[in-house]
C-alpha cells in the first residue's frame, strides 16, 4: 500500500474533494478507503491484479460495446438519439453501453474497472473522452448491471445515486426491454448530471465569494 | 199770410218732432235689450253662484238626515259601515235622507254634495227620498289623484252595489244595504288596486334590487377586469420570461469544472466503483439461469 504524491495528481482548477462526496471502494472486495491508494489495503487490488485477472485485450471504448446484439438496432437508434440530446447539455460526459455475458465469480464491477482502464485510447480524444466517460455494463444472462465512471466526472456523482437510478428502471431490465431500460437509465443520467452541476455552481459560487472575502481582508490588512 | 206760415212751421216742427222720437224709441229698445241681456246673464251666474250656498254644510258623521228619517238602530249601523269604509279604504261615503226630491235632481244633488263633501278622494253619496219609487240614487266619483280602478269598473260596481240595494223591500233596509254595499264593492275595488300596486312595488323593488345586483356585478366584473387582466398579463409575462430563462438553462450546455483526478489502484482513467444491481436470480443448482 502506497499513498499516491501529491506531484503524481493531475493538477486541475479545482480539487476533487470540493465536490466529490462519493467515498472511495475497492473495486474487488468492496471495501471503504478513505483516502487514495495504489492498491486496496484489504486484498491488494490494483491495476496490475486486474491485468493478470483479465489476460486479453479489451474492446474499444464505443458507444455500443455489444457483440451479441443485446441492443438491437431500434434500441441503438433511440438511445443514440437520447444521447445526443445529453450531449447537448453536458458535451464533456460520455455514456457507453457494454453487453456481455460473465462468469458468476466474476464480479460486473471489478470487471468494469477493467475495461474502463484498459480499453485502448489511441488518440487524444479518446484520451480527452474517457475520464469524463461513464460506462454501463450489462450481463445478460445473470442479470447484473453496473455503472463505472471516469475520474473528471467522478466527484460529481455518487454511486448511490447510480444504484438508485438501476433500480428505478430495473423493471425493464428485468423485462429484457434494453431499449426502454437504456433510455430510461440515460434519463436518469441526466438528472443525475444535472443534480450534481447545479451542486457544482453552488459550490463555484461559494468559493468565489470565499476567495473574495479573504482577498478583501488581506488587501485590508496590508 | 202769417197763419199759414206758422201753420207750415208748426207742421215742420212736428215732422221734426215724430223723427227724433223715433230715433229715441230706437235707442231705447236696444238699450233694453242690453239690460235684459244683462240682467239675465246675472241670474244665471248667480243661480250657478247660489247653488253651492245653498248646500247643506258637511255632517259630522257622514249621515245628512235633517228630519230624523232613519231609526237610530238604523242610523247607527249606516254610521259604522260608512266609518269603517272611511277608516279602511279610504273612501268616503254619504248618506243622505230628503224630505222631498231637489229641483235639479236627485243624482245631480248628490253630484253636487259629494265634491263639496267628499274632497279628493273616492266618495260616494246615496240619496235617499221615502216614499220616491227609485231611490235610492247613488252617485260616486273618483278624484283626479286617485289611480285605482278604470271608469268602467268603478261605474259598474256603483250600479250593482244600487241594484242589489234596490231589491230590498223596506226604504230604510235599502238606504243601509246601498250604503253597505257601496262601501264593499268601492273598498274591494279598492284593496284589489292597492294589492296590485303593491305587487307591481314589489316587482318594482325586485326589479330594483336585479338592476342594483346587476349594477354591482358589472362593478365586480369591471373591477376585476381592471385589475385581473393586467396581473394575469403580468403573471403571464413574468412567467413567460422564467419559464423562457429555466428553458435557456437547460439548453444552455453545461460545462463541469475539472477537478483533480483521484487516481487510484493505478488505472489511469476510473477507479471503478460500487454501483451494480443484480436484476434476476443467481443460476440454480441445475445450472440453469432464470431470468
Amino acid at each position: 500500500m502506497e499513498e499516491i504524491q501529491e506531484e503524481q495528481t493531475i493538477k486541475k482548477l479545482y480539487r476533487a474533494v470540493t465536490f466529490a462526496k462519493s467515498s472511495i471502494f475497492c473495486p474487488s472486495c468492496f471495501v471503504k478507503i478513505d483516502r487514495v491508494v495504489k492498491t486496496c489495503p484489504r486484498c491488494q487490488f490494483s491495476g496490475a491484479v486486474a491485468v493478470q485477472k483479465y489476460p486479453f485485450s479489451a474492446p474499444m471504448m464505443v458507444r455500443f460495446m455489444d457483440d451479441k446484439d443485446i441492443f438491437d438496432f431500434r434500441a441503438r437508434q433511440a438511445i443514440s438519439n437520447r444521447l445526443a440530446q445529453l450531449e447537448k447539455k453536458f458535451p464533456q460526459v460520455r455514456i457507453c453501453f457494454c453487453a456481455l455475458e460473465l462468469p458468476e465469480h466474476v464480479d460486473l464491477r471489478e470487471f468494469g474497472y477493467w475495461l474502463f482502464n484498459a480499453s485502448p485510447v489511441e488518440d487524444s480524444v479518446e484520451a480527452g473522452k474517457r475520464p469524463w466517460t461513464i460506462l454501463l455494463l450489462l450481463d445478460h444472462a445473470l442479470g447484473r448491471v453496473s455503472v463505472t465512471s471516469g475520474y473528471a466526472i467522478e466527484p460529481f456523482v455518487r454511486d448511490d445515486q447510480w444504484v438508485n437510478c438501476l433500480r428505478i428502471e430495473r423493471e425493464y431490465f428485468v423485462k429484457r426491454d434494453y431499449r426502454k431500460a437504456g433510455l430510461r437509465f440515460v434519463s436518469g443520467a441526466e438528472r443525475i448530471l444535472r443534480e450534481g452541476a447545479n451542486l457544482a455552481k453552488l459550490k463555484m459560487i461559494d468559493q468565489m465569494k470565499r476567495k473574495n472575502r479573504m482577498r478583501s481582508r488581506k488587501e485590508k490588512k496590508a | 199770410m202769417k197763419a199759414v206760415i206758422k201753420s207750415s212751421e208748426i207742421e215742420d216742427d212736428r215732422s221734426d218732432e215724430t223723427e227724433e222720437t223715433h230715433a229715441f224709441k230706437k235707442g231705447e229698445e236696444s238699450m233694453k235689450a242690453v239690460i235684459v241681456f244683462f240682467i239675465s246673464l246675472c241670474l244665471v251666474f248667480s243661480q250657478e253662484e247660489s247653488l253651492p250656498s245653498s248646500l247643506p254644510s258637511k255632517p259630522d258623521g257622514h249621515i245628512y238626515d235633517p228630519s230624523g228619517w232613519l231609526l237610530d238602530e238604523r242610523r247607527t249601523e249606516i254610521e259604522e259601515t260608512l266609518g269603517k269604509a272611511e277608516r279602511e279604504w279610504s273612501v268616503r261615503l254619504f248618506a243622505v235622507v230628503l224630505e222631498r226630491n231637489p229641483a235639479v235632481g236627485a243624482e245631480a244633488y248628490a253630484r253636487m254634495l259629494g265634491r263639496s263633501w267628499g274632497g279628493e278622494g273616492v266618495w260616494g253619496v246615496i240619496i235617499h227620498v221615502p216614499g220616491i219609487e227609485g231611490a235610492p240614487w247613488c252617485v260616486a266619483e273618483r278624484g283626479s289623484m286617485v289611480k285605482w280602478a278604470s271608469k268602467e269598473s268603478f261605474d259598474e260596481a256603483v250600479k250593482a252595489a244600487m241594484d242589489r240595494a234596490r231589491r230590498q223591500p223596506a226604504e230604510q233596509l235599502r238606504l243601509k244595504v246601498a250604503c253597505k254595499e257601496l262601501a264593499d264593492e268601492l273598498g274591494f275595488l279598492g284593496l284589489k288596486e292597492e294589492r296590485i300596486e303593491r305587487k307591481f312595488g314589489e316587482a318594482g323593488n325586485e326589479w330594483d334590487e336585479k338592476a342594483m345586483d346587476r349594477r354591482s356585478n358589472r362593478r365586480s366584473r369591471r373591477r376585476v377586469l381592471f385589475v385581473g387582466v393586467p396581473l394575469i398579463l403580468l403573471i403571464g409575462v413574468v412567467g413567460f420570461f422564467v419559464v423562457r430563462r429555466k428553458l435557456r438553462n437547460r439548453r444552455k450546455p453545461f460545462l463541469f469544472p475539472e477537478t483533480e483526478y483521484r487516481v487510484r489502484f493505478e488505472g489511469p482513467w476510473s477507479g471503478g466503483g460500487n454501483a451494480g444491481l443484480r436484476f434476476t436470480r443467481k443460476v440454480g443448482e441445475d445450472g440453469s439461469r432464470r431470468g
